[in-house]
């Protein structure tokens, strides 16, 4: 034993609990994501084969896009993120040299797709999709009431900005 | 290039701006015409993907205008090889490695970062895309985010480096604003009104999660109310 851990066996072993309980805990969310998997191509698997026939490619890529459909749900993800902040990006590529520009917008997609990942899990988790009501079940009911605040300040700003940009360019 | 009966404007922004399109008269009912026929009756709309068909369109007018900003950049970079770049005065170089440019008193690193977070900070949207997903599972979500970011950086990207190498030297704010050398430049006209149309069309699909926290906020509920099932 050494002259640290004969000292204070309470800290040590404190600190070796708390080691196990990260450790367990990232493995049952390795677990909790392969479940998801695992048993979502089940659910595909056994629907897919009575009722849904597999889909051609022309059907998959220019059939009708459904209220629900991937297609949908990625048109309204980037008519809501891409936007005016696009046409003042080659301001900020002169500002800051072109290498940095790239590095940046690959770091900031990465950070994007990493944090929408969590959105994702934290709500399949939880069953919940709403997010002020999965941050007050996660941190308290004053965390989703600010989020909420915070929301409604931030979405009422980007509408406003886009119709003085609308303006100005009409 | 004549053009019907508008030659005597030289500049298509001179045009909108000095012709009768640009009196107040003529703007004010166009503007609340937007307002009450367009806008007011998509953001009734509760549904998100209700709003696909109105995103269509709006990407479909940005790529357009995209396509117009690339296609008119051989010119300019043309135009500032051949009349603005000297060999000899550091300050009309392109900047294209040199780091330290950024970090300066200004501060441009960090503004040209805020803006690229901003560009993908649409978090507030994720969920109410997420409800109205069929079949939702882990894979179809990651499908969604995934191509919608990679969509997204991509176009940022391409905008970034063929925007700037179009105008290196004092760049404008918005890249539709740049020194027009097609005279009257109507390709550009065309690119920005489309480019309102995008703008119209995304503020629906921003209002849907503004309506939710307000309505979260002050009701204690939203309209999707109850936990949903996860697995069909």
């Amino acid at each position: 034993m050494s002259k640290d851990e004969e000292n204070n066996p309470n800290e040590n072993l404190r600190s070796k609990s708390d080691d196990y309980d990260e450790k367990h805990h990232e493995v049952q969310n390795e677990n909790f994501i392969q479940e998801i998997s695992q048993s979502n191509d089940d659910n595909e698997n056994s629907s897919g084969d009575s009722t849904r026939k597999q889909k051609t490619c022309c059907e998959r890529y220019f059939g009708p896009i459904g209220e629900g459909s991937l297609r949908g749900g990625i048109f309204n993800l980037t008519i809501m993120t891409i936007g005016s902040s696009a046409l003042a990006l080659p301001q900020r590529f002169g500002k800051m040299t072109l290498l940095v520009g790239v590095t940046d917008v690959i770091l900031a997609g990465a950070a994007a797709l990493w944090t929408f990942n969590l959105l994702i899990i934290t709500g399949i988790k939880h069953d919940l999709y709403d997010y002020s009501k999965l941050v007050g079940k996660l941190y308290g009911r004053s965390l989703g009431l600010v989020l909420d605040i915070n929301i409604i300040i931030y979405v009422f700003g980007v509408i406003t900005l886009y119709q003085v940009i609308r303006k100005d360019i009409f | 290039m004549d053009i019907g009966g508008y030659t005597e404007y030289t500049n298509m922004d001179d045009f909108a701006k000095n012709s009768f399109w640009g009196e107040l008269s003529y703007r004010f009912p166009i503007q609340f015409g937007v307002l009450l026929f367009v806008l007011l009756p998509l953001c009734l709309l509760k549904n998100i993907g209700k709003l696909r068909f109105t995103s269509i369109l709006g990407v479909g007018s940005m790529l357009v205008m995209y396509f117009v900003v690339f296609a008119e950049s051989p010119m300019y970079i043309i135009d500032y090889w051949n009349h603005k770049y000297k060999a000899d005065d550091p300050t009309t170089h392109l900047n294209i490695y040199n780091i330290g440019i950024g970090f300066n008193k200004e501060l441009s690193f960090l503004k040209g970062t805020a803006t690229l977070f901003y560009g993908f900070g649409t978090h507030y949207g994720a969920y109410p895309i997420m409800r109205v997903l069929e079949n939702r599972s882990y894979d179809r979500l990651q499908k969604i985010f995934f191509r919608g970011i990679l969509f997204c950086g991509t176009l940022y990207m391409m905008m970034g480096i063929i925007g700037y190498l179009s105008v290196p030297l004092d760049t404008p704010d918005l890249i539709i604003e740049r020194y027009n050398i097609l005279i009257p430049d109507v390709f550009i006209t065309i690119g920005r009104t489309l480019f309102i149309s995008t703008l119209m069309f995304k503020i629906p699909a921003n209002y849907n999660s503004l309506r939710i926290s307000i309505m979260t906020l002050l009701f204690k509920k939203s309209e999707f109310e109850g936990r949903l099932k996860y697995f069909n």
